[in-house]
């Protein structure tokens, strides 16, 4: 009988599945040419420009019509980007939630960045978000 | 008890074959890892992970046991495969998950093809996910918008 | 007629030559018909016998074409060019054959006009060359040397150059050298056809092939005979006073040529035979010059052709003249001049030689004996054909008078002549007089052909100074007192189309002329093409008198005067839909105006706001289309009657009227939106192209543009959208107008000035709007306001999407842009947050919101604004 149970329990050990600790962000990517609704306004993106590291740091800039600005990490970069929103009680912000955002990386910047800028798009509440085709 | 024992055995190979060894879909790539991420549970759903791979100087893809080379027919290539995948079944998410020290010039390009394979096989309804480690176990639901 | 063909009345520029050219052209056709056949006969013939010959489909193919083109068979060339296109030939040089084969064509038609012949016989110079040069070894260019020489000759020196007219005696000074030049070319194309002779190898030519025979023929025949008429010309054109051995000489020499021209004309092909025979005349005038009795014999052969017997004459009599026989051959000339069923062409040569005749018999070129034949001749010719002889005998009057002042004992028409060659051809010669005698004649009325006359003079004149105000006024008093006359009608569509160019350009600078040209257009001349349009266009004008005289008037118009003007507006509706059904010209039409005079009939009566709210669609939506020109003029000025009374506003209309611009802003009307965004758009493009090209004008023109659009934005009124039907119908037939409206400006002088000071939009982006609105589902939509107004905001959106794009941001078109791009979305329910947000942005780039007036409209946005609802 023991043989049996020692059996089933080198088969749940085999079979148990090495997963760590892997989430998702779900994107959908801008389709090119769909037609949006003629009559809405039609937004310009709001663009976190990330740019190529360089050692630890690398530059991030936030980019609109009318609105520039530079962050020096990626907390401070959800921070303003939280700050710039549209929030119930609070009619200050520029950016609604639905706002188009693009992350635009430069092309020898590196993906941790380009999905940290994507990150910090997401924690200040954000909800349509893309990427930048890079340009070779 | 003899003859018990050769049935054992039996049953062990059985059960071993049958037995998805879940380590085959995810070759070593460490992911994008930002702090305070914002992510959210990738569900126990049986997923289509595509991987793309630096290997030295090139960029590999690689989805399942099939690899492609990072140009246009290997992009090509892969996104046929994927689009045969999702026609039989347009459920399937479809994740993507890259090293994290890759140039984003050599993940985008594969990003794009990839959802644009997807999208003209499943149509809307096809989700297409990047990947990323999340250390903390904070998590806020974010849906993204379909457009 | 467009106001382009703006040519003085003598539409037929024809002198006498080119009525012998035609003469002769009939002559022969019928040669050249049996030339045809035999020459196909003997081909057949030589098929049978030869061995192949590579040569002869090409020779065969150009005798085809110069058959066509002599016979004047426009259609087989048409005909030959769509079952075997140039394009698809083996022979490359089929398709500048042909294209020579066209020239020709239209060089040997009777109606066409000289200026055209000139242009065609220079495309056929240029076509010949260009194919010599590629062909520059074929053996076959020898032939086409001498094919030029022979086309120089026919179609040049007897056609366009005034040969005939040079050997009958020039009795214009210019002939001359221009005869000389064209032999001059003739001789040019000979010797070209001899070195082109001797240089090219002949070997390659197989031996009793067609083209063999043809070169020898050419070299035998065709040239020598071409070189002997040349000299024979020359001879007989050179009239310097030489001494008698000199004479001798040249008698001699004109001798032997026409012996040799007479052993030649065997040799010839027959088409040619015509051109021979004038040679032999101009050799044996200047052989038998002192011997009359023989070159009467040498008459007889020439019995037949009638040209030439009038040339023999005329030689004749100048023979006798150096004989000494003065009187005889003033006799002689006299009789011929007044022999009845003479053609105009040959009696104007008569009159030459008559009047030259008296000149060398010592009496007076001054006199109006000497003078009589020429106007003579003028009185006897047709009425078709009287406008050119005018001019001919204008020219031949100033060309005999020159020096002389202008003298009342001259006749009125030499006076005249005078005049006209001193404002024309002397731009030195002090005006004054000449101008005033063409007045003094225009002005009197005793003398009908002087006043007639002078005033086509005048015409002429002005026009080639463009003064274009004053040669309409000529055009027009032209057709008045010559109204019998067939050139009276042309005279007087010239007339009208100037004025009603002129006034296009400047509304305000002659009405009055254009009244009584109307008037007379509309009332005298049932005859006239654009009958229809013109008397809309009368009607039209009556109207926008009655309205501009409402507008000046203090006291409010009558009930009476309203009617009457809805009345003119509906007359002019009317004569409006005739002339579109009848296809007239479009720029004539007078849709703007006839919309304009029902507007304004709305406007002006106490219960338009009742009339806005029927149906009367077109009229509104017209107004935002087409008519904003005129509709504008007459806001603006009512607006400036009110603001000059200081007079309250009288309804709610006016009251919005007074509290422009920033009342378009708040109304809902797509329309209007659509209107306002095409025309600033519009405006931007103009002014960029025109700033681009960076002179002064341009500048200047571009900010006029841009001032126009600022003035437009203060007077665009609110109105309301109604039915959709009238309104597709309108731009229906916009969209079909649009493409000819557009084109319709052909006159230099109305052009530059419309473009730079035509305000609204162009009707091409009505013609998109209309395609926009003409899908089944708007039409078949029972909801159909709904579906009208989203597609027009649709429009209006992207337009002004398009607009902020283009423009620099902060710019006023700018601002435009974005008030309207909110405004759309939140009229559509598509506004809230997304408003809001916009408005913060705007805020944020610039606290002032752009000023006046956009600010006060962008504020409304977020008083208006309803709360937040929460991200989605």
């Amino acid at each position: 009988m023991i043989d049996v149970v020692f059996l089933l329990l080198v088969f749940f050990v085999c079979t148990v599945r090495f997963e760590r600790n892997e989430k998702v962000y779900r994107l959908d990517l801008p389709s090119r040419g769909i037609t949006a609704d003629p009559l809405a306004l039609q937004d310009a993106p709001l663009q976190i420009i990330v740019g190529i590291r360089d050692g630890d740091r690398c530059s991030i800039e936030l980019r609109a019509d009318g609105v520039r600005r530079t962050a020096e990490n990626f907390d401070t970069l959800a921070t303003a980007m939280e700050q710039l929103r549209r929030r119930p009680g609070v009619a200050d912000g520029l950016f609604e939630t639905s706002h188009p955002i693009l992350v635009v990386p430069a092309a020898g910047s590196q993906w941790q960045d380009a999905v940290d800028g994507f990150n910090a798009a997401v924690r200040a509440g954000y909800a349509n978000i893309g990427f930048a085709e890079s340009k070779r | 008890m003899t003859p018990l024992i050769d049935l054992a055995f039996l049953l062990i190979v059985f059960f071993i074959l049958v037995a998805r060894m879940g380590g085959e879909q995810l070759p070593p790539v460490s992911l994008p890892e930002p702090r305070h991420a914002a992510t959210t549970s990738a569900g126990s759903r049986p997923r289509l992970a595509v991987n793309v791979i630096a290997n030295g100087d090139q960029t590999i893809l690689s989805l399942g046991a099939k690899k492609f080379s990072d140009d246009e027919s290997g992009r090509r290539a892969l996104a046929d495969a994927i689009a045969q995948r999702i026609r039989r079944d347009p459920t399937l998410p479809v994740d993507i998950r890259a090293d994290r020290s890759l140039r984003y010039d050599k993940v985008e390009p594969a990003l794009r093809a990839i959802a644009q394979a997807a999208s003209q096989a499943g149509g809307q309804g096809v989700t297409i996910r990047v990947c990323a480690l999340d250390q903390q176990t904070a998590i806020h639901e974010q849906k993204a918008k379909h457009e | 007629m467009q106001t382009s063909d703006l040519r003085s009345p003598n539409g037929e520029h024809s002198h006498a030559p080119n009525q012998i050219a035609p003469a002769m052209t009939n002559l022969r056709i019928n040669i050249s018909l049996c030339a045809l056949l035999i020459s196909g006969l003997t081909a057949q013939n030589a098929l049978a016998q030869e061995a192949p010959d590579p040569t002869r489909a090409q020779i065969l193919e150009e005798d085809f074409l110069r058959g066509i083109s002599d016979l004047g068979l426009a259609h087989a060339l048409e005909d030959l060019e769509r079952t075997e296109p140039s394009t698809a030939a083996a022979d490359r040089t089929t398709t500048r054959l042909r294209s020579m084969a066209l020239s020709r064509l239209i060089l040997t038609s009777p109606t066409t006009l000289l200026p055209d012949r000139v242009i065609a016989f220079d495309q056929l110079r240029k076509t010949r060359k260009s194919l010599i040069k590629a062909y520059a070894n074929d053996p076959r260019s020898i032939l086409w040397f001498t094919d030029a020489a022979e086309d120089e000759f026919v179609l040049g020196f007897l056609g366009i150059d005034g040969g005939v007219e040079a050997i009958a005696g020039a009795p214009v000074a210019e002939i001359l050298p221009r005869a000389s030049a064209s032999l001059d070319r003739i001789e040019q194309h000979l010797d070209s056809a001899s070195s082109a002779e001797q240089t090219i190898t002949k070997t390659a030519i197989p031996a009793g092939s067609l083209l063999a025979q043809r070169l020898e023929d050419d070299a035998d025949g065709r040239r020598p005979m071409l070189a002997a008429a040349v000299k024979a010309f020359r001879l007989a054109i050179d009239r310097s006073t030489q001494s008698a051995e000199q004479q001798r000489d040249r008698q001699a020499k004109a001798a032997l040529l026409l012996k040799t021209i007479t052993q030649l004309r065997s040799q010839i092909p027959p088409r040619l035979r015509p051109e021979a025979d004038l040679a032999e005349v101009a050799a044996a005038s200047v052989a038998m010059q002192s011997d009359i009795a023989r070159f009467g014999a040498a008459r007889v052969m020439l019995v037949d052709d009638p040209m030439l017997t009038v040339l023999t004459k005329i030689l004749a009599a100048e023979s006798l003249m150096n004989d000494g026989h003065g009187i005889d051959a003033l006799k002689q000339l006299s009789t011929l001049l007044v022999t009845p069923n003479l053609p105009t062409a040959l009696r104007l040569l008569t009159a030459d030689a008559l009047v030259r005749s008296r000149v060398f018999a010592g009496k007076s070129a001054t006199t109006e004996q000497s003078l009589s034949p020429w106007i003579m001749t003028l009185r006897a010719s047709q009425p078709l054909e009287r406008a050119g002889v005018r001019r001919a005998v204008l020219e031949r009057l100033a060309g005999v008078l020159r020096g002389v002042r202008i003298d009342t004992e001259l006749p009125p028409l030499a006076m005249i002549a005078i005049a006209r060659d001193n404002l024309l051809k002397n731009p030195n010669s002090p005006a004054d007089l000449a101008l005033a005698t063409l007045n003094s004649f225009s002005n009197q009325s005793i003398d009908a052909e002087a006043q007639s006359t002078a005033l086509e003079v005048l015409a002429e004149i002005h026009s080639s100074k463009s003064d274009w105000p004053a040669a309409a006024d000529d055009y027009r008093r032209f057709a008045e007192c010559a109204a019998q006359e067939p050139m009276a009608l042309t005279s007087m569509q010239t007339a009208l189309d100037i004025e009603l160019a002129l006034d296009r350009a400047n509304p305000n600078g002659r009405e009055e002329n254009l009244e009584r040209t109307l008037a007379l257009a509309s009332t005298r001349f049932a005859e006239l093409p654009s009958r229809p349009s013109t008397v809309a266009q009368w009607e039209a004008l009556k109207a926008r008198r009655m309205i501009q005289d409402f507008l000046a008037q203090s006291t409010a118009p009558s009930a009476d005067q309203v009617a009457a003007l809805s009345q003119a507006a509906a007359r002019i509706e009317d004569l409006d839909r005739a002339a579109r059904n009848a296809r007239l010209d479009p720029g004539s039409r007078v849709s703007a105006t006839a919309y304009a005079a029902r507007v304004a009939a709305d406007f002006l009566s106490p219960s338009h706001e009742q009339a806005m709210r029927t149906d009367e669609i077109p009229t509104i939506a017209l107004w935002n289309t087409w008519t904003m020109y005129d509709a504008q003029r007459i806001l603006r000025l009512r607006l400036e009657r009110a603001a000059r009374q200081g007079t309250p506003p009288r309804s709610a209309l006016d009251r919005e009227l007074a509290g422009l611009p920033a009342s378009f802003m708040t109304e809902e009307n797509p329309m209007a939106m659509t209107c306002i965004v095409d025309f600033a758009r519009r405006q931007v493009d103009l002014a960029a192209s025109m700033s681009a090209t960076g002179n002064a004008n341009s500048i200047i023109a571009a900010q006029r543009a841009l001032d126009a659009l600022e003035a437009w934005e203060n007077l665009f009124p609110s109105l309301e959208t109604h039915s959709t039907s009238a309104l597709t119908e309108s731009f229906a037939r916009l969209a079909a107008d649009a493409a000819i409206y557009e084109n319709s400006w052909d006159s230099a002088v109305a052009r530059s000035d419309w473009i730079t000071t035509k305000p609204w939009a162009t009707i091409d982006d009505f013609r998109r709007l209309t395609e926009a609105l003409s899908s089944a589902e708007i039409a078949a939509n029972s909801t159909k306001n709904t579906t009208l107004r989203d597609a027009l905001r649709t429009r209006a959106m992207a337009s002004a999407r398009d607009l902020a794009g283009r423009v620099v941001q902060g710019s006023k078109e700018w601002w435009i842009s974005q008030v309207i791009q909110m405004r759309i979305a939140q009229e559509s329910g598509r506004g809230g947050e997304s408003v809001q947000a916009r408005l913060a942005r705007l805020r944020a780039l610039d606290p002032a919101l752009g000023g006046e007036p956009y600010r006060t409209a962008l504020e409304k946005f977020s008083s208006t604004a309803s709360p937040p609802s929460g991200s989605l």
